[in-house]
């Protein structure tokens, strides 16, 4: 298997994992059949008992269909007793973090708010880039010298300063604020490079022939040049991701990231720091993040 | 270079660390005034001069709300408070610290020193380390090639706080050997993103006629590098900026995970504590460093490369 196709199967597996995570971790069955009455989905209606309270009251002939992992991942008790930062059990496969509660159900709706950062990161870094890049190229002069020049300074912003920064004098925290921090800098880089790939692209023949075959201006840059410019846009489009990523994994530690009690990768890996290194908080999580970073790594170099 | 030019040259530089100072410490107190309740209230809880809410009587409340605007010098509406925090960021005056209430000038003032020289050492570290990957792995085969590809894929890769946590694993290192492994942690994004910049660079030196005419004239080994050397090193005067700043943004989680002093650790308590004054300090501080290396990297660069001069 190539490693762009590798790439594609491990952000596949997380992305599904993220969106179906209800089912995936709960403590609630999918289905369950009590005195003859089926249940569906009680995990994703959020209705009837829990777990144990649940498992108590099925009889002999009942039965329930539980998800692969039967933990909810803000549950603090197991089996009624608090169990904070247990190794890894037939219980909890991957132990529990500091207040008891299941690693690997976090790991799995941890998906959500990490993938779901990076996501919306490369969204609106890409949305961005193209209303800055576009609006550069289109009207030129000192209106493109003007936006250049901000793209410029707005490029080398780091995304943690910015985030201590604006979490510290606006209170300004959470998935968008991260997707938000990420994404300015990385749009007025991204916008940088598309003004350039621009710049070559409409010196092309097929664009001369567009020209000449009376294309308006705007028409040559959205219908011609722009859809050439795509590989590049991609490309910093996945670094974009990338980038959401690592930077909700430092943010959260340095308490600007994802509020708790929402489970991020983040949050688990802030933990390991502060419980002696546990390493059932900090492997899983690292590997979470390092291989979903190295992923669309691959998935930009193609392009590139 | 002319006398006149670098004097012009110097000038600019110096305005342009100058507005990104200002521009940046102004802006931070412009934003602080948007979050939600009155600015003298957030000073008053920063500093812990205001207990839980309903702790206290409401006169007594706004007794030391009142107090606090007047010690802080927050009385007034927004634009007057940003009015006098552009004349103090004008002289260079950074104000108290809400949360201490000292100058911010004594709480800032032990964390830049080891932050800025553990900044330098991590861009040292980086450029050495970073070049001698891209040099060693341009050129040779598939194997060294894929190597050092998923070396620099790994060092963008794994998080600061993992390599933190991974130096620390063996145990908790004394005050030297966390300095030491701070400055390497550091390090590792500027030496890969260096590593491949330069990697990709000589790549593309190696095919070219320049690097065929050399090995015509006998050239090869070191003394051939060494020309491949000073072609590539301009190109790496853009990355100095972006690394600085990502050196300094890093360098939070770095001096946090690994308990070591600095800048970046004041910055996230003072962040965490809400304290404005010394956030806006260390934002603009961070920023005129920023425009510092970024100039001082234009320079050397133009100065390896005269056709850069030529075509500003």
């Amino acid at each position: 298997m190539s490693g762009r196709r590798l790439a594609w199967a491990w952000l596949g597996l997380w992305i599904a994992v993220a969106l179906a995570s209800d089912c995936v971790a709960a403590d609630r069955p999918l289905v369950y059949a009590r005195g003859g009455a089926w249940t569906w989905l009680p995990n994703l209606r959020d209705v009837g008992p829990r777990g144990d309270a649940l498992r108590a009251t099925l009889g002999p002939d009942d039965w329930a269909l539980w998800p692969p992992i039967a933990h909810d991942p803000l549950e603090v008790r197991t089996a009624g007793a608090l169990s904070p930062l247990a190794a890894p059990s037939a219980v909890h496969p991957l132990g529990t973090d500091d207040r008891g509660r299941d690693v690997a159900a976090r790991l799995v709706h941890g998906a959500r708010a990490s993938l779901g950062a990076a996501a919306l990161a490369a969204a609106l870094a890409l949305a961005l880039a193209l209303a800055l890049g576009l609006t550069a190229r289109a009207l030129g002069g000192v209106v493109r010298g003007g936006l250049l020049a901000l793209a410029d300074v707005l490029a080398t912003a780091p995304s943690i300063l910015l985030g201590l920064a604006l979490g510290g004098l606006v209170g300004l925290r959470g998935t968008g604020a991260i997707a938000l921090l990420v994404a300015v800098p990385r749009a007025a880089d991204t916008a940088r490079l598309l003004v350039g790939e621009l710049d070559v692209i409409v010196t092309r023949p097929f664009v001369a022939a567009a020209r000449a075959l009376g294309a308006s201006p705007t028409r040559l840059l959205l219908r011609h040049a722009l859809p050439a410019a795509w590989p590049t846009l991609l490309t910093a489009t996945a670094l974009t991701a990338a980038t959401a990523i690592l930077a909700e994994a430092a943010l959260t530690f340095l308490g600007v990231g994802v509020p708790p009690p929402t489970p991020s990768w983040g949050d688990l890996l802030a933990q390991a720091s502060q419980h002696e290194l546990r390493w059932w908080l900090s492997v899983p999580a690292g590997l979470a993040i390092t291989f979903t970073a190295v992923a669309l790594l691959a998935l930009a170099r193609p392009a590139r | 270079m002319s006398a006149a030019r670098t004097g012009r040259a110097l000038a600019a530089l110096v305005a342009r660390i100058a507005a990104a100072w200002l521009v940046t410490y102004v802006l931070a107190i412009a934003l602080a005034e948007l979050a939600p309740g009155p600015v003298a209230l957030r000073a008053a809880r920063a500093g812990a001069a205001l207990p839980a809410e309903d702790a206290r009587d409401p006169g007594v409340r706004r007794a030391i709300v009142r107090r606090t605007a007047v010690e802080l010098d927050l009385e007034g509406g927004a634009l007057a408070r940003l009015g006098r925090a552009t004349v103090r960021a004008a002289t260079l005056d950074l104000g108290v610290a809400w949360r201490d209430r000292r100058p911010v000038r004594d709480v800032i003032g032990p964390g830049l020193g080891p932050s800025g020289l553990r900044a330098l050492e991590a861009l040292v570290v980086a450029l050495v380390l970073g070049g001698a990957i891209g040099l060693g792995a341009a050129g040779r085969g598939r194997a060294v090639g894929a190597l050092a590809g998923g070396a620099i894929a790994l060092g963008l890769t794994v998080p600061q706080l993992w390599w933190c946590q991974l130096a620390v694993a063996g145990g908790q290192p004394g005050a030297t050997a966390a300095a030491v492994l701070a400055v390497l942690v550091l390090a590792i994004v500027p030496a890969a993103v260096v590593a491949a910049h330069v990697r990709a660079s000589v790549d593309e030196l190696l095919a070219s006629p320049l690097t065929a005419a050399l090995r015509a004239r006998g050239l090869g080994g070191w003394p051939l590098h060494r020309h491949l050397i000073r072609l590539v090193a301009p190109g790496l005067a853009p990355l100095a900026a972006t690394a600085v700043g990502y050196v300094l943004g890093a360098g939070a989680v770095v001096e946090r995970a690994l308990a070591v002093p600095g800048a970046g650790r004041i910055l996230a308590d003072a962040a965490a504590a809400g304290d404005v004054p010394v956030v806006a300090a260390l934002a603009g501080l961070a920023a005129a460093m920023v425009a510092t290396c970024a100039g001082v990297a234009g320079a050397l660069a133009r100065r390896l490369d005269p056709r850069l001069t030529e075509a500003a």
